[in-house]
């Protein structure tokens, strides 16, 4: 395996679409990078420029350290799973994995070995003979990232490689991918909108807006410091709560209510008057007596999930939510809303940007 | 009650209009077959009699024996054949640089390739004949071969064209990172995937050859290399210059039609659809 850089790639369509803005980004040897972002927001794109389906506007791409800019895809020797899988479906699915070393012309022993062997991986050898359209939705992805892993590439890449499959083999697919590439020790990049996967799976994640990295971190970083709001809303469910907030005489104020500062806030200094509060619902507690530091809120609606209920509330106008277990939730009612103080985020509420302090 | 009345209603027109529909297009058609199986002393007799009173194969025996109609079979043959093949890999290869190769200026290609397919043959039929006699291919199988491709190259193009957009580009990206070649995809990817559109567009072409007619009769002039619609054509006054041979002619058309309804028979097998399911998620 290897490690894949990009360099202030761009990527810009006929009609001004900036697909990709200036994206920079090194994934090591053995790393798995997610690019995670809402639909549209050109992760594909980034995931074609590199495999060299698409020519970037500009920018450098690097494959085990070397630029392959003006290779073609075949000899960058990476290897791509697509959403839709693009099985060929006049070949049966041996063929459809061992076409690229049979263009590569590697012995037919070799072949047969390493196809084989593949397919037992993937627990698909009974179905080499098949052709593509008498599989499930589940082989046919199976079959597309064998045509991947036979291969041995320099590096995998992965567009949503899950997204069309059932719920339940897709947590399966997400531990068993998971498993199967760090036993390799591949290097991946894979694309997904689902914060799940992105957490799950990979060392690094890339958050991707409009084509820009929104930030770029281990999953635990993300979640813990997102760097702006979109992140914060981005990663995380159910979605993190945003409180408007003046900070007045050394707190955190808004309508009647009023919060001390984060612990690791030493001086409001520098700090704009107005700043938006950042705060999980899991960072929450509610409880049913008052308690000295809680505010005060209304309990609404609740949303049980099974584990977890997410109460709806109602703090003053602002309305958050909160992650409690199923025995608390309750609707109607008093409450009163505790918030973690390590764990509160604060941004600005003009840039959107975290607030260094 | 009403309804099984109207769907009767419904069924009956539909069959009355399939039966009309048959007639107008085979009815022709079994007119020839039955007047080449007539002896001549009916074929001219009035009131017209339709079913013969005895089969007869005079006129097919007459058509082999007195004149080369087997010469103008295997001329039609070669000339169809050629030219078709011609004409599909040419077209299969503009179909392809015009459907997925995202070529700049390829809608102005688009547009002439139309412009000319609207052109009538026959406009060419002078200035070819002068390109012919200058290369020296008058009475050669090239002057006709090169010539029918051509004619069919804008129609070819255009059909597969819109089949190759069918095929979706993932597929074709995936061969790209396996490491096909541009060409290799074509007939590796896209062939396979895109036979029965192959088939159909090849068969068109190739009945378009087959019956070309004014071309065959200008640029062939030797007994030897004519095509069967001249041959037909030669059949009129060869008896006597008075009398048309309507049994000999009529077998000559059975006979060179049939060659072709066997190919649609074949091809019709082949033209299975479905071919690309499976290839994408659903
Ligand atoms: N060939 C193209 N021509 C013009 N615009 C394009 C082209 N390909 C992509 N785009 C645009 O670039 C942007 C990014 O597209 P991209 O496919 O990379 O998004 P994505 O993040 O993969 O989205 P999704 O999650 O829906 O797959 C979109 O606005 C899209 O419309
Ligand atoms: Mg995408």
């Amino acid at each position: 395996m290897a490690e894949v850089a990009v360099e202030e790639l761009y990527k810009i369509f006929p009609d001004h679409v900036v697909a990709v803005d200036g994206v920079s980004f090194h994934v090591r040897d053995r790393g798995f990078l997610t690019l995670l972002g809402p639909s549209g927001c050109g992760k594909s794109t980034i995931l074609r420029l590199i495999a060299g389906l698409e020519k970037p506007s500009s920018g450098k791409v690097y494959v085990d350290g070397r630029l392959v800019n003006d290779q073609h895809p075949a000899d960058r020797d990476v290897a791509m799973v697509f959403q839709s899988y693009a099985l060929y479906p006049h070949m049966n699915c041996f063929d459809n994995m061992a076409v690229h070393l049979k263009l590569r012309k590697v012995p037919r022993e070799e072949i047969q070995r390493r196809t084989r062997e593949t397919a037992r991986l993937l627990g698909i050898e009974n179905l080499l003979h098949r052709k593509p359209k008498a599989l499930s939705g589940g082989q046919r992805q199976r079959v597309a990232l064998g045509r991947a892993i036979v291969r041995q590439p320099k590096a995998f890449l992965l567009d949503e490689p899950l997204s069309n499959l059932d719920a339940i083999l897709r947590e399966r697919m997400r531990g068993d991918l998971k498993a199967l590439f760090s036993a390799m020790g591949a290097t991946v990049i894979y694309v997904t909108h689902d914060q799940v996967e992105a957490m799950t799976m990979s060392d690094t994640i890339a958050v991707v807006r409009a084509g820009k990295i929104q930030q770029i971190g281990s999953p635990a970083e993300i979640y813990h410091n997102p760097a702006n709001v979109f992140v914060a809303q981005f990663v995380g469910s159910p979605r993190m709560n945003f409180l408007r907030c003046t900070i007045e005489s050394g707190r955190l104020t808004f309508g009647r209510h009023d919060l001390p500062l984060p612990r690791a806030v030493v001086s409001t200094v520098g700090l704009p008057a107005n700043v938006l509060l950042g705060i999980r619902p899991e960072h929450l507690t509610v409880l049913r007596e008052a308690t000295p530091g809680a505010l005060e809120a209304q309990a609404d609606l609740c949303e049980p999930l099974g584990a977890f209920t997410i109460l709806h509330l109602r703090l003053g106008e602002n309305a958050i939510a909160a992650l409690v277990t199923p025995e608390d939730a309750q609707m109607g009612g008093r409450r009163w809303v505790e918030f973690h103080g390590g764990k509160i985020h604060l941004f600005d509420p003009a840039t959107e940007e975290r607030l260094k302090y | 009650m009403q309804d099984l009345g109207s769907g009767m209603l419904r069924k009956g027109c539909f069959i009355l209009a399939t039966a009309g529909l048959l007639l107008f297009s085979v009815g022709p058609f079994g007119w020839e077959v039955l007047t080449s199986i007539k002896p001549s002393s009916e074929i001219a007799q009035s009131p017209v009699v339709y079913v013969p009173s005895r089969v007869t194969f005079e006129h097919y025996v007459a058509l082999f024996a007195r004149r080369d109609f087997g010469g103008y079979l295997v001329n039609s043959a070669v000339v169809s054949s050629l030219a078709t093949l011609l004409c599909m890999i040419a077209g299969m290869l503009a179909a392809y640089a015009l459907a997925k190769l995202n070529i700049p200026g390829s809608p102005l290609f688009l547009v002439i390739v139309l412009a000319v397919a609207l052109v009538p043959p026959i406009i060419l039929l002078i200035p070819l004949y002068e390109m012919m006699r200058w290369a020296d291919w008058i009475n050669h199988r090239g002057a006709l071969v090169l010539p029918y491709a051509a004619l069919n190259l804008p129609f070819a193009t255009l059909v597969l064209r819109a089949f190759f957009r069918q095929i979706p580009q993932d597929l074709l990206e995936a061969a790209r990172i396996d490491g096909f070649t541009r060409v290799g995809i074509l007939f590796k990817i896209i062939v396979p995937l895109s036979a029965p559109a192959l088939a159909t567009t090849a068969i068109l072409v190739f009945v378009f050859c087959w019956n070309e007619f004014i071309f065959a009769l200008t640029f062939i002039t030797t007994d030897a290399y004519k095509t069967i619609p001249v041959g037909i054509a030669g059949l009129s006054g060869v008896t006597s210059p008075y009398e048309i041979p309507w049994g000999l002619i009529s077998a000559a058309a059975v006979t060179g039609t049939l060659p072709l309804i066997v190919l649609v028979l074949i091809f019709q097998r082949r033209i299975v659809q479905g071919l690309t399911a499976g290839a994408l998620k659903g």
